[in-house]
């Protein structure tokens, strides 16, 4: 089965990953990537934050202003995204399919500017076009290892899960690079359509859990899965990590465009 | 239709399996990616107007209509349906020897196509013979009383319609019978060198061609019986409608019996022993037939050759010889043959003469070789054996009627009830069976209720099982 059709594809090749940070790249391309320091082309000022290189402060301009501005250099180079796909029992079902397009799609916006694609599963494997699609359609199931990706050198990442297990210690060692969470969820768990007594089991740890479920309890589900986000929001906002929510539903142009685009993560 | 309504009282089961199942309350299985917020989520305890409120389920409807269709089997549930019953009735045939066929078989075909679906058995008559019924018969059989044959299906309490050339006691009566113009043979009777010939003539009187012997003549012959004289020991009517009793063959036999000395030879006792009228004796046989010895007239001798033998190519018959007569010249593979002087020849090999004739004494002049093994043997000495009984002074009628397709092979009919055929044709007609009688028929269909209560129960236990 194709994972899209062609006028899909068309419309990827116009979208490109953004590098808003210093992150591993593949070689000189032929696109321009934002890198701080040793700039071999002058791309723009930008304010002055706390924790920039102060040899980058464009003292004339200051000398001029009064304010301190960042020269921003930008040469070409082609970027090497990790792409995490989550295929742990959790995601099983339409999760799972919606999350393997989702990353065929972001792996062709890299792979589209003659970047390379590193496939997290079992072992790490760099691909790119028609070797990319078909290894995430086959990929087999099991946890993301989350644990190795700190192993590269700030990498680009995107990472595709329901971040139901809290992985959040394995991600702050790997987010030295820029670094994109995308939750997905089912329209099961966003609006569980459960009533009355209930044994919920776990599909991962077979845990079961017994409850009586009514519009009070729903209302508390809604509450706690917000809270839950509230919190990877935060943890992600803490270490300039991009997080994303979507349901599985949902149209991956809707994705790309809306959430990916608006959180800067493809421009 | 229920037949046993008391079972209805089991659907009193039903509210007890909703009050059950409100009661056991049991929690639906239900699989999530994770139950980490769930786990978060306090266990309340349901309010009471839910443990009242009927919690309604596919499950729970399936067993209930598991009980319903459960009792409804118990139940006996029949359907009732007005249908034509099947009438019980015997056809009887009369395939007696003055039967025409074809009109017969016609009327079956009306028959039944007028019976289908109903409980129909055939009787053919004279030789009782009972089974389904058959749109053809295929046999006409001797003359008999087709009276058994009613008689026995009126005892089975059937309808009876018979099919035959004369009126008969059935309920249904169709007859094939037709205006007869038969002339036949009826009696036939040797009378020193004569044959007194008597003829049934069921039309007007008229001339006929008569074949007597190998020629013909012409006879008028009158209406009704009469009687004439002929020389000709064979007498056939070819021109008439119904073969059966146009020929009358009279041949003279007589018991002959027949010492066999010499060699035994097991085909040769066998060839004699088949022709009618020939018995082995050890002696004092009127003919002896001697392999390897001489023997007195009248005798068979099958010599060992004398004179020069040789080993014959070709065999060939005497024209006309009434001993040859059905034999065939490639039959007559004799071994080590010597030609027979002064002997009337028989059969010639290699164009000369190796069995032959003097007076009594026939002669085989070598060896049988394969000559047993082949029908002319017999034939052979059947004729021989004829030749010797025609010396005698006996007629006899030995059969009358040719072969033919709607006769039995050697059928002796000369009886002047046999050649008078009927008078009358009456089809056969719808409305003579009488209506069917309409009845109530039941069908049961309790086995098809119980099979779907099992289905159901099956059902909700298969989804009861899988959300455990």
């Amino acid at each position: 089965m194709a994972l899209f059709d062609e006028d899909f594809l068309k419309r990827l090749e116009a979208l490109r990953l953004a590098a808003r940070r210093r992150v591993g790249t593949v070689r000189e391309g032929d696109r321009l990537t934002t890198k701080r320091g040793g700039a071999a082309l002058f791309h723009s000022y930008r304010p002055y934050v706390q924790g920039d290189d102060v040899r980058l402060i464009d003292w004339p301009l200051y000398a001029r202003l009064g304010q301190l501005f960042v020269k921003e250099s930008a040469r070409e180079e082609a970027l090497r995204l990790h792409l995490v796909i989550d295929a742990s029992p959790s995601m099983r079902g339409a999760k799972l399919e919606f999350a393997k397009r989702l990353g065929a799609a972001i792996g062709l916006i890299a792979a589209g500017d003659g970047g390379e694609v590193v496939l997290w599963g079992e072992a790490p494997r760099t691909l790119s076009g028609d070797a990319l699609l078909r290894a995430i359609e086959t990929m087999p199931g099991g946890p993301p290892p989350l644990k190795r990706l700190k192993t590269a050198t700030r990498p680009l990442a995107v990472v595709i899960s329901d971040f139901w297990d809290d992985v959040r210690a394995d991600l702050a060692a790997a987010s030295g690079g820029q670094l994109s969470l995308i939750r997905v969820l089912g329209r099961d768990e966003i609006d569980p359509p459960a009533r009355g007594m209930v044994r919920l089991a776990d599909s991962e740890t077979r845990e079961v859990v017994d409850r009586f479920v009514g519009d009070e309890e729903l209302k508390a589900y809604r509450r706690l899965l917000e809270e839950d986000e509230r919190g990877w929001r935060e943890w992600a906002h803490q270490r300039e990590v991009t997080f994303v929510r979507c349901a599985a539903d949902e149209p991956i142009e809707k994705v790309l465009m809306l959430y990916l685009r608006g959180e800067g993560v493809i421009e | 239709m229920i037949a046993a309504p008391i079972a209805l009282w089991g659907l009193v089961a039903i509210p007890l399996l909703v009050l059950l199942s409100f009661w056991r309350m049991k929690p639906a299985r239900v699989t999530v990616p994770s139950v980490a917020l769930w786990k978060r989520l306090p266990a309340n305890i349901p309010p009471v107007r839910s443990l009242r409120k009927p919690t309604w389920s596919i499950v729970l409807l399936l067993q209930i209509l598991a009980v319903v269709a459960g009792v409804g089997a118990l139940a006996k549930p029949v359907r009732l349906e007005s249908r034509p019953q099947p009438r019980r009735i015997a056809v009887v045939v009369d395939l007696g020897a003055r039967a025409f066929l074809d009109r017969i078989n016609a009327e079956l075909d009306r028959i039944a196509a007028e019976t289908a679906g109903d409980d129909v058995v055939m009787f053919e008559t004279p030789v009782l013979k009972r089974g389904p019924l058959s749109r053809a018969g295929s046999k006409v059989d001797y003359i008999g009383d087709p009276a058994a044959a009613i008689a026995l299906a009126k005892g089975e309490g059937r309808t009876v319609i018979f099919v035959g050339d004369r009126p008969a006691a059935a309920d249904v009566v169709v007859l094939t019978g037709a205006p007869s113009q038969n002339i036949g043979i009826v009696d036939f009777v040797p009378e020193k060198d004569r044959f007194w010939v008597k003829l049934l003539n069921l039309g007007a009187a008229r001339a006929v061609k008569v074949r007597v012997d190998d020629h013909e003549e012409t006879w008028t012959i009158d209406a009704g019986e009469s009687s004439r004289r002929t020389a000709g020991s064979r007498l056939e009517l070819p021109d008439d409608g119904f073969a059966l009793d146009n020929v009358a063959v009279a041949t003279k036999t007589m018991p002959i019996d027949v010492e066999l000395r010499g060699d035994e030879h097991a085909l040769l006792r066998w060839a004699i022993q088949v022709q009618p009228g020939a018995r082995i004796v050890d002696r004092g046989g009127a003919l002896v037939v001697s392999v390897g010895k001489e023997a007195p007239e009248p005798c068979v001798v099958i010599a060992p050759p004398r004179g020069a033998t040789f080993k014959p190519a070709t065999f060939s018959l005497a024209d006309g010889h009434p001993l040859a007569r059905g034999t065939r010249a490639e039959h007559w593979q004799l071994e080590d043959v010597a030609e027979l002087a002064g002997y009337d020849p028989i059969v010639f090999a290699d164009g000369k003469c190796v069995v032959g004739r003097r007076g009594g004494r026939i002669v085989i002049n070598g060896g049988l070789g394969s000559l047993p093994h082949h029908p002319s043997f017999s034939i052979f000495f059947a004729n021989v054996l004829e030749s010797h009984q025609s010396a005698s002074q006996g007629w006899v009628v030995r059969r009358t009627g040719p072969s033919q397709p709607r006769a039995t092979d050697g059928a002796c009919v000369l009886d002047g009830s046999a050649s008078s055929l009927g008078t009358e044709s009456r089809p056969f007609r719808t409305e003579s069976l009488g209506a069917a009688r309409i009845g109530e028929v039941r069908t049961d269909l309790s086995a098809w209720v119980a099979a779907a209560a099992v289905i159901l129960m099956l059902g909700a236990w298969l989804m009861e099982s899988r959300s455990a």
